[in-house]
């Protein structure tokens, strides 16, 4: 299912740029929607995939697969020379 | 009209979801379509919210189908108070699982896009509630503002379609409401996504605003496709029903006592119950007294009157009644009374309908009085407030509701013709009018047609005493009628002119004898004169007859002596 494939992609997308720039510095929760709906509602969780920053602050969220590398990297505040 | 749409190929009847509102499900032949998508259109404001609520709270108070109402633009908390004044308790619905309410929150800002996504999480949402209380019919209000969140509609577009799919696949009936058709299409969910398409429209017709509702789509069925008129009130929606417009109706032969004793008298025993009856005339001459009369008749009798008066205050009427006898506060307490006062320009000519209306199901009076119905004109031009009015009389007909409608007709003419041209829908016409004599203003009332009624024809004095109002016969003078004192004062120059005429005759009649007595005198004078004529005449001719003889005598015997051929000198013997 295409929901399920952008989410793999996100979280390979995710996974991949946290091991490139911030080994070490990084922990990914995945949360599992149709799991768990009740965070979807609590959190307002409409587009999945959903990524959110809780750290540092302040936080944000970012939907989509995340397929855009350079958008990606500077919404999460990443930059490559570090 | 009804506009007969295409059945569905299989020839099965559409399944509908009822609404509980009356007059809707009338216009939409029973609800609905029930495990589709329906859409609501109109304005901000014109009352889509209310409609849909209200649809949703029905559906599970009365037709036991627990609803989720799901809101794109107000919050939980706006939702529940907009519910509560409708007069639902949500908390208790909600307790129950009957009634569940959410708002799902977007704003722009919020998050940020990178890369392909799918509003799952939405879906999921939707599904888990409607599946926590198995609810059957559902509510996605504003559903447009869910656009508004996201920059790509791609995804948006994808995940409605697969709402609805769901939906219908469970067979739930689902209401969309969104302010115009544009908004829909422009995300390319157009038309495609509804069964059923109703347009709530809020229209300025003379400086007043109506709000009108039609059904624009029924796919598989027919529906009226006229515009209704409807009214937010107090407990929702309420739509005029179709059916109170068809003239079909029983009539029946009782008759209802007016009130006025002499009055009963002249319409062969009160108005016909069912019938509508006008009163006109000029300022001050009784019409709201006439009418009062009948409402106390009803009363006393244990009938429901509802009295709408458009311009006096209710503790005027009251008051001015009580200065003749009727006791209208009396039977306000008992209950049997319903008196409403209201400037007609309150409301628009179907505003008013639909007011009427939820008042007759309401309290289903036995009589219904409009004082004056004339104010009617100042809210719409000719045509419509007759149209208008031979709604409403249809409309009560149907019902088997008297109806009594007051007129103020401008000027005091002779022509009663009324200015809103309602006097030829009326089955009953009386006219009261004014009367200037002898410095006097006096009050007539007569009949001036009663259908199926014979009634008299004549014109009676009306006369506002302390028991009532009560009528007497008018007075014929020279100059015409008469009444008051005018009429008294004409009664006894009457009695004495005839007294004078009679010695009048009296004395001719004297006269006369003389007369004949007299020249019948002459005539037995000259009769005797005749015959002393005769008489001496016969004498004459007798005496001239003797002489006659005589004469021939001597004649014949001096012819015998000639003839003895001796000639004698006769001598006189």
């Amino acid at each position: 299912m295409e929901g399920y494939r952008s989410c793999q992609r996100a979280l390979e997308n995710l996974a991949d740029v946290c091991e490139r720039y911030l080994p070490g510095h990084h922990s990914i929760e995945v949360i599992d929607v149709a799991v768990n709906p009740e965070v979807a509602a609590s959190e307002d969780i409409l587009a999945v995939p959903t990524v959110i920053r809780t750290a540092p602050l302040p936080a944000l969220r970012i939907i989509g697969d995340l397929s855009d590398r350079e958008t990606c990297m500077r919404l999460l505040g990443i930059s490559d020379h570090e | 009209m009804i506009e007969k749409t295409s059945m569905t190929s299989s020839n099965e009847a559409i399944s509908k979801a009822p609404t509980g509102i009356k007059g809707l499900d009338e216009i939409t032949g029973g609800g609905l379509p029930k495990g589709r998508v329906t859409l609501f259109l109109g304005q901000s404001g014109v009352g889509k919210t209310v409609l849909a609520m209200q649809i949703l709270a029905r559906g599970t108070l009365d037709y036991g189908e627990p609803g989720v109402f799901i809101s794109f633009e107000e919050t939980a908390e706006d939702l529940a108070a907009n519910f509560a004044s409708l007069g639902y308790d949500v908390p208790g619905l909600s307790a129950e699982g009957r009634l569940i309410l959410d708002y799902i929150q977007l704003y722009p800002g919020a998050f940020y896009e990178a890369g392909k996504y799918e509003l799952e999480g939405l879906l999921l949402r939707i599904t888990n509630i409607v599946d926590k209380i198995g609810a059957k019919r559902i509510v996605l209000d504003g559903l447009p503002a869910l656009f508004q969140g996201f920059s790509d509609a791609g995804p948006v577009r994808a995940a409605l379609i697969r709402i609805v799919e769901w939906v219908k696949s469970r067979n739930i009936t689902c209401i969309v409401t969104a302010e115009n058709e544009a908004e829909m299409a422009r995300q390319g969910i157009g038309r495609t996504i509804s069964d059923c398409i109703v347009l709530l429209e809020n229209i300025m017709e003379n400086n007043i605003a109506t709000r009108y509702l039609s059904v624009v789509k029924y796919r598989g069925s027919a529906h009226h496709s006229d515009r209704f008129p409807f009214l937010i009130t107090d407990g929702g929606i309420s739509v005029l029903p179709v059916t109170s417009i068809i003239m079909d109706y029983a009539v029946s032969e009782e008759r209802l006592p007016t009130g006025i004793e002499a009055l009963d008298s002249m319409l062969s025993g009160g108005y016909m119950r069912g019938s509508s009856i006008l009163i006109s005339g000029g300022s001050g001459t009784g019409k709201t007294s006439v009418a009062c009369h009948l409402a106390a008749a009803a009363c006393e009798r244990g009938e429901r009157c509802l009295y709408y008066a458009y311009e006096e205050s209710k503790s005027e009427v009251f008051r001015n009644m009580r200065s003749i006898g009727i006791d209208l506060e009396r039977w306000e307490k008992q209950g049997l009374l319903r008196f409403h006062t209201e400037r007609v320009s309150h409301y628009g000519l179907e505003s008013h309908l639909v007011n009427i209306e939820d008042m007759l199901e309401a309290f289903k009076p036995g009589i219904v009085i409009f004082d004056p119905f004339s104010d009617m004109q100042d809210i719409g031009p000719f045509f419509q407030v007759k149209g208008m009015s031979q709604r409403l009389i249809d409309h009560l007909k149907s019902r088997g509701v008297t109806a009594l409608f007051t007129n103020l007709s401008e000027g005091d003419h002779a022509s009663p013709a009324t200015s809103i041209g309602v006097s030829t829908v009326m089955d009953t016409w009386i006219v009261l009018r004014n009367h200037e004599s002898v410095g006097e203003l006096t009050r007539l009332l007569y009949v001036l047609k009663s259908r199926g009624t014979a009634h008299s024809n004549r014109v009676r004095e009306f006369l506002l005493t302390e028991k009532g109002v009560k009528l007497v016969e008018v007075y014929m003078g020279p100059g015409g009628i008469l009444t008051g004192s005018a009429r008294d004062l004409q009664y006894r120059e009457d009695g004495i002119e005839l007294e004078n005429r009679r010695r009048d005759i009296e004395h001719k009649k004297r006269e006369l004898e003389n007369k004949r007595r007299m020249l019948q005198a002459q005539i037995d004078a000259l009769q005797e004169e005749i015959r002393e004529a005769e008489m001496e005449l016969k004498n004459d001719i007798a005496f001239s007859e003797e002489e006659e003889a005589r004469i021939r005598l001597r004649q014949r015997m001096g012819q015998q002596q000639a003839d003895k051929g001796e000639a004698h000198t006769v001598e006189p013997g």
